[in-house]
This record gives structure tokens, C-alpha cells and sequence, in this order.
């Protein structure tokens, strides 16, 4: 068995020096692919002009669409532009540079990636297609929400989100709804003044019930005052995790007419509608909340008595009164320990550390 | 008699081929599995939007676990580097575990720390915490003082003390690159079935470190580190992520590595019984989620980079690898049940089986079938062509290896821009194998003895220098 394998030893040699000579042909290659694709952005840039139409380059514009609509590493520069915000123009450039980009096929190329079998092609031009705010975009991409593979959905959902407009939001509430993305990822895309209106409407519809705890969730993340009064209603009269989400919104909103729903919430039959209260009253910094917080500390449950103690050491002198109380004199040991544990992180605490 | 011995040294030599035929396939399998999965991952790299996860309100919170026992080379520099990750909400939880040297003096210094009363949220049995401070300059670093009782029980310490759902720990000799927690916690948000995500550990020594981060990788001159260098991006990019692919990852570094707190608690913590306290909290983790039943993810990912410092001698590396080793073989004791059975997966039928086969029994063989090459080139029962020919595919072929392995580094990421540093990887690719790996071979068959004989083991001091060597403060 062992006799004549001499030959194989020069055989694998040979085959060592060829794969060096391949790690060194990659590093090579991928120096002049980088070097390739700074040029390209520069192209980019440089063809769109920078303030008036007649600073365009069209016909250069057109050939680089060729090559983005051909490319995927094309796409992958554009992108990255846009992504950069560098392009497309805002100003009156952006129609003929729309226009150049349909004209050079670059529109039917993104209509075959979106419908092909690479998901990072699907992935990437519904991407493109949002971003250059071409027209038709929610309906090009929707079908991606329920693409087998995860990095599309969530491609698909950052795509609409830059999308920006009412049947965006609808499509990602619908696939808030159908389950065909994680909730927390579409809540937190719906989050600008532009998702707030089919937000509110979708919290009414009676289809939506499910998910209306991610509508609050979503709700409280776009800030906007429109939010407050649903949420005040949700929180009054919603099941255990709509009161839940609807507490965290009221805080996240922050606004000082929502404390006495926050402060009737302290008393909800649920512990963690309390807990999120208490949370929600830290945000607000609202004096009138310490009574219903002190009494929060004797709460059955520890972790209601730990949001109590926090919010009380956010309201400076009167919730610190409370604690200092709750430290030394409360029957239960754990709310001890946390009113000790909020006020020591309060300045006038222990000295700093001294390490022998 | 001699008749005997000759038919059984030549058997064995005969054995000894086919057992590198087969680890090479399996290497060769891996490599391509790894390429696979990192070409999948470079394609996909544009779709990931890593930006709004560092923002979002609705990121999952993270806790950074640093074990640090007589850190004082390098604490401050890895705090500061991970205070300044590109993440809404964590905190660093420091675990001083007794350390004998200024590690707490230092920290309390630079960051202010006053004592707080922090209450544990877990039930985990730990040697008795003394005292839990927290920073009045960053409210979100935490420093846990605690009696001295080994790695694992100051992760388990940190683990009681840690206050969000998942948590990353972290050597404290190593610094995470800025966007390293929002590609690692996408893992979670984007496939919630995901319990623990590995990412690559890559060597810091030699590169320039500026403000916590490195800033320029390049590769130092001394061929120890140079080699470590090749078999961590071996071991990361062609393994981890191979066996990422197939679902059958056994070992998320106990370097940098994030996993649910939930369910490692429910797993019972870091077993503080062995010192491969990584690879057998993944085995555990494998098994209960695999007896329960249900979608589940160990994974790798190739892109957050942990830097780290590697050992500048042999002795210290020796140190490092004999735990290493013994670990391992005390992970593959404790779930042998595991081996062979369909119930496990890919885990049972592939992982485990493997480990055994080429990396505990690996380094025995190995060397076994030098000595028999050896012996039987001396007694005249092999010709010095074959004799040659054998030395010459085994190392062609562990060349070859680490070859795929920089050509997956140049496909995927080239961190070693220069062509100098560039150079010395691949002259150390070739330079591996002839010495080194031998060496590697009989520090691993020792630490399967010292293992066997249940000798005590020993973290060993590991000397640092630090990133920014000089950076310590002088005692005062």
C-alpha cells in the first residue's frame, strides 16, 4: 500500500502551490473589485450633477443603470449610496434621473431579481426599489413579506419603511397581523409621523385585535400626541397585554395629561399593568403620583415593589422621603432592599469605594 | 517476534493513512460548508440593517459578563472599549473573581465607582459576592467583588446580578469591535428560536489599538502569534462556521459569546466543575433543547469581531491549550451518552463523533503515526521515498487546509490589508506544519494523560502586556 505514493507527495505539492497561488489571485481580484466599485460611486455622484438638470450626464447615468441592473455588485455600490443618503437627488433631478434608470431596464431588472431564486437578489432589489423611490414600491415588495426566508422578510419590512407612506404602513401592519415577521421589527419600522394615521385606524378595526398590544407598542415609538388618548382608552379598557403595552406607550409619550390613567393603572389586577405603570410614571416625573407609589410598595408582588421604588428615587425630594421611610421601616425585606438599592444610587450615598 | 512487530507497525501505518484520509475529508467537508455559509453571508451583508438595531428602543438588552481575575494589564482598556459599543441599552457587569493584583483599585479609580445594593435576579450557587459597586461616571457599568472561586462561578456571580434577557460574555483581555452587539443580537431578533450565537475571536497583537478599538489590524512580528493567528482563523472560519451551517456547533468561545440568560439559567449556569466551561455549557444547551423538543439555534456568525491578545510564549500557550484540550475531553466524558443518537441531530451524529474521533483520539494518533513512520523508516521496513512522501501529503495537506482557511478571509472580510502582514500569515500557513503543529500534537496527547491520571488542573498566569503596552497606571 505504501510503495509508489511518491508521485501523490509531488501531486499534492503541486496542488499547495496552486492554492497559494489562488489566495493570492483572490486578494488580487478583490483589491481590483474595491478599487472597480470606489470608481463606480464616484461615477454615481458625478453623473447625477449637483444642482440642475442640465448638470446631468444622462447618458453615462444610463450605462452605469446597465451595469447596476446587470450586477449585483453594482447594486450593492448604488445601494450603498443610497443608503448614504447621497442619492436620489430631492430636487427637480430626480424625475429625469428616475427616468434614465427606467430607460437603461434598470426597473425590469429589479422586477426579475425580486421574482428570482437568489434570496439576496430578492433581498437587495426590493431594497433598491424603495430607496430610489420609484413608484409602485409597496406593491413590488408586499409579496416579500411572506418570502421563506428571514433576511427577505426583513429586507422587505426596512424596504417599506423607507417607503414612508400609508400603504407601507398598511402592508407591514398587515404582516404584523398574519405573523409573517417578528412583531417587536415591525413596531419599531412604524415609528414616523406617516404610520401614525393607519396606526390609529388599525387599533379600531376589530381584524387587528390580536396584535393591537404591538399597535400601542408602535403607537408610543412615533411620540405624536394624536396616540395619547387611544393608548389613555387601551389602558382603561384593554385585555392584560394591551393594558401592558399601552402603559409602556403612555411613558414613552411622556405627556403629563396621561398621569391619572397611569396612576388608576397602579391598582390594575394585574402585576406587570402595575409594574409598567410604575415604569411609565418614572418618564412622566409626575409629584402627584407618590401617594399611589408609596402604597405600590407594599405590593404582593417584588417586582411592582422594585418599579415603585424606582419611580419614587425619579421624583426627587418627596419620592425620596418615601424611600428612606420604605428602607428602614417597611415589613417586607426585598422592598427594603430596593428602596436601599435606589437610594444608594442617589449622590449623597456612600462615599466612593475604598480597595485596601 | 520482529515478524510480529513489523506486520504491526505496518498495519498501523496503513491505519494511521486512512485516518488522515478521512480527518481530511472531514476538514475538506467543513471547508466547504464554511465557504458556503460565509459566501451566503457576504451576499446577504447589504440586507442587513445593523443601524436601526443599534437605535431601536425595542432592542433586546444586553448584559456583558467580564470575568477578570488579576486583570490589571488590561481591564480598563476592555471596559472602555465596550462602554462605547453602538448599542441602545446594556450594561458591563465586571466580576472581580478575588483577584490578588489592583484590578478593582484600578477600575474604582477610573470610573468612580461607589457601592450600590444590588439585588440578584437569579438563584445560582456562587462563592459569596462581597460587595456590587456601580460607576457614577457611566450608570451602566457594574462591578461585582466577590471571593475568588474560578471562571465559571464568576459568570454564574454576573449571571445572578445581570438584569437583562440576554448576555454576552467576554474575556477581560478582549475588545469588541463598535457595531459587534448589533449583529450579534440580530441573530436573536431576526430567528427567535436562537439560544446562543458564537462570533469570531481574532488576535490583537501587533495592531493598533487607539481609544479602546483596534484601528488598524495588522499582524506583529513574532511567529508564535503569527501562527495563532492562522489557527484562529482556521478554528473560526472554516470550522465554527461549517459546523454552524449543519447545526451542530459544539463550542460558542467562552471569549465572546451570547446566549438567552434564561435559558442557561434554566440550564443551571456554568458547570464550575470543569474548565471547559464553554463548550460544555453548549453541549448542555444542546441537550436539554434537544429533550424538550422544538425549533432551536446554536449559531456562529463570522462579522462581529472580538479581539483578543494571544500568549507571546510557548509556555504560557502550552498553559492555554492543555485546558483547552482537557476541557474537551471532560465535555466529551460527561455527554457520551449523546453520541450516536439520532435524537441528537446533527450534534449526535455528527459533532460529537467527530470531536472524539479527530480531536480527542486526533493528537494520539497523530503522534503514534509518526513514531511508527519513525520506526519503521529506522528498522528498513520503509523506503525513504515513501517515508518522505507520507511526511510530505500530511503536511501538504494541513497546508493546504490553512490555506482555505486565508482564502476565506480574503473572500469574505480581508482585515490584513497590508501585503506585508498578509505575507507572514501565509509564511506561517507553510511554516505550521513543519514543527509546530507536531509540537501542538504532544502538548494535546500530554493533556490527555493529565487527564486520564486526573491530575489537578491549572489556569496558569497569563502575562499581559496589555493593548497599549506601558498603559497600565504605575502602583502608587
Amino acid at each position: 500500500v505504501l510503495t509508489n505514493t511518491f508521485p501523490l507527495a509531488l501531486f499534492a505539492l503541486g496542488l499547495l502551490c496552486g492554492l497559494m497561488l489562488l489566495v493570492f489571485a483572490k486578494r488580487v481580484a478583490r483589491g481590483m473589485a474595491e478599487r472597480r466599485s470606489r470608481r463606480r460611486r464616484v461615477a454615481w455622484v458625478a453623473a447625477t450633477g449637483s444642482g440642475s438638470v442640465a448638470d446631468m450626464r444622462m447618458r453615462e447615468l444610463r450605462s452605469l443603470a446597465r451595469d447596476a441592473a446587470r450586477g449585483p455588485a453594482a447594486q450593492e455600490d448604488l445601494l450603498s449610496l443610497l443608503s448614504a443618503g447621497r442619492l436620489p437627488p430631492r430636487d427637480e433631478r430626480r424625475e429625469p434621473f428616475q427616468r434614465a434608470l427606467r430607460r437603461a431596464g434598470f426597473t425590469r431588472g429589479l422586477r426579475h431579481a425580486i421574482r428570482s431564486g437568489g434570496a439576496a437578489a430578492r433581498g437587495r432589489a426590493a431594497l433598491l426599489w424603495a430607496r430610489l423611490g420609484m413608484a409602485g414600491a409597496e406593491r413590488m415588495i408586499s409579496p416579500l413579506m411572506t418570502d421563506p426566508d428571514p433576511d427577505v422578510r426583513a429586507a422587505a419590512t426596512q424596504a417599506l419603511a423607507c417607503c414612508e407612506s400609508d400603504d407601507a404602513a398598511w402592508t407591514l401592519l398587515r404582516s404584523l397581523r398574519d405573523e409573517h415577521v417578528e412583531p417587536g421589527r415591525v413596531a419599531e419600522r412604524l415609528t414616523g409621523a406617516w404610520a401614525v394615521r393607519p396606526l390609529l385606524q388599525a387599533l379600531r378595526e376589530p381584524s387587528f385585535a390580536a396584535v393591537r398590544p404591538w399597535l400601542a407598542e408602535a403607537l408610543g415609538l412615533t411620540r405624536d400626541d394624536r396616540a395619547e388618548e387611544p393608548l389613555v382608552r387601551l389602558l382603561a379598557g384593554g385585555d392584560e397585554e394591551e393594558r401592558i403595552r399601552a402603559a409602556r406607550a403612555l411613558g414613552r409619550l411622556a405627556r403629563s395629561t396621561s398621569a391619572s390613567a397611569l396612576v388608576t393603572a397602579l391598582t390594575d389586577d394585574s402585576p406587570v399593568v402595575r409594574a409598567q405603570a410604575a415604569r411609565a410614571l418614572t418618564e412622566l416625573r409626575e409629584r402627584r403620583s407618590v401617594p399611589a407609589l408609596v402604597k405600590l410598595l407594599a405590593d404582593d408582588s417584588w417586582w411592582v415593589r422594585g418599579r415603585a421604588a424606582e419611580a419614587l428615587g425619579s421624583l426627587g425630594g418627596l419620592g425620596r422621603t418615601a424611600l428612606r421611610w420604605c428602607a428602614t421601616a417597611h415589613p417586607d425585606p426585598y422592598a427594603r432592599e430596593r428602596a436601599a438599592e435606589i437610594l444608594a444610587q442617589d449622590e449623597d450615598a456612600p462615599d466612593k469605594v475604598a480597595v485596601a | 517476534m520482529t515478524g510480529v512487530l513489523h506486520d504491526a507497525v505496518l498495519y498501523f501505518n496503513a491505519l494511521v493513512i486512512v485516518y488522515l484520509l478521512a480527518q481530511n475529508a472531514n476538514q475538506l467537508a467543513l471547508i466547504c460548508f464554511g465557504w458556503r455559509e460565509i459566501s451566503e453571508y457576504v451576499k446577504r451583508r447589504s440586507l442587513r440593517d445593523y443601524v436601526t438595531i443599534a437605535r431601536s428602543e425595542l432592542s433586546v438588552p444586553v448584559s456583558i459578563l467580564i470575568p477578570a481575575y488579576n486583570e490589571e494589564g488590561v481591564i480598563l482598556e476592555s471596559v472602555r472599549s465596550l462602554l462605547k459599543s453602538h448599542y441602545p441599552a446594556f450594561e458591563v457587569v465586571v466580576i472581580n473573581d478575588g483577584s490578588a493584583d489592583r484590578t478593582l483599585e484600578l477600575l474604582a479609580d477610573a470610573h468612580d465607582l461607589v457601592e450600590d445594593r444590588r439585588v440578584p435576579r437569579a438563584r445560582l450557587e456562587t462563592s459569596r459576592v462581597v460587595a456590587s459597586y456601580r460607576s457614577r461616571r457611566d450608570e451602566r457599568l457594574v462591578v461585582l467583588d466577590k471571593e475568588n472561586g474560578g471562571k465559571s462561578d464568576a459568570l454564574n456571580a454576573g449571571l445572578r446580578y445581570a438584569r437583562y434577557p440576554v448576555f454576552l460574555s467576554v474575556d477581560a483581555d478582549t475588545l469588541l469591535d463598535l457595531d459587534a452587539l448589533p449583529r450579534l443580537v440580530r441573530e436573536f431578533q431576526v430567528r427567535p428560536e436562537t439560544v446562543a450565537v458564537g462570533g469570531i475571536v481574532r488576535i490583537a497583537n501587533g495592531s493598533t489599538v487607539e481609544a479602546g478599538h483596534v484601528t488598524e489590524v495588522r499582524t506583529p512580528r513574532e511567529l508564535l502569534v503569527n501562527l495563532q493567528i492562522v489557527e484562529y482563523l482556521r478554528a473560526f472560519l472554516v470550522g465554527r462556521t461549517g459546523w454552524s451551517r449543519i447545526g451542530a456547533l459544539l463550542i460558542v468561545s467562552g471569549a465572546f459569546g451570547i446566549f438567552r440568560r434564561e435559558e442557561v439559567i434554566q440550564a443551571g449556569g456554568y458547570d464550575r466543575t470543569t474548565y471547559g466551561e464553554d463548550a460544555e455549557l453548549v453541549v448542555r444547551l444542546h441537550k436539554l433543547c434537544r429533550d424538550r423538543g422544538g425549533p432551536y439555534r446554536i449559531g456562529f456568525i463570522a462579522d462581529p469581531v472580538c479581539w483578543t491578545e494571544a500568549p507571546r510564549s510557548l509556555g504560557a500557550l502550552r498553559t492555554q491549550r492543555d485546558r483547552w484540550q482537557r476541557g474537551l475531553l471532560d465535555t466529551l466524558w460527561r455527554y457520551r451518552g449523546m453520541i450516536g443518537r439520532p435524537r441528537y441531530g446533527t450534534v449526535g451524529m455528527f459533532g460529537l463523533p467527530y470531536f472524539v474521533a479527530f480531536e480527542a483520539l486526533g493528537p494520539v494518533i497523530e503522534v503514534a503515526g509518526w513514531v511508527s513512520i519513525a520506526l519503521s523508516f529506522g528498522f528498513g521496513w520503509l523506503t525513504p521515498n515513501v517515508a518522505i512522501a507520507f511526511f510530505g501529503v500530511a503536511v501538504a495537506l494541513g497546508i493546504a487546509f490553512s490555506f482555505g482557511a486565508l482564502l476565506v478571509e480574503e473572500r469574505a472580510f480581508q482585515r490584513y490589508r497590508r501585503w506585508g502582514c498578509f505575507g507572514r500569515l501565509v509564511l506561517a500557513a507553510g511554516i505550521e506544519n513543519l514543527g509546530y503543529r507536531q509540537w501542538y500534537a504532544l502538548i494535546r496527547v500530554r493533556a490527555c494523560w493529565s487527564h486520564l491520571r486526573r491530575r489537578p488542573q491549572e489556569w496558569g498566569e497569563l502575562t499581559r502586556s496589555g493593548f497599549n503596552p506601558g498603559s497600565v497606571p504605575a502602583r502608587s
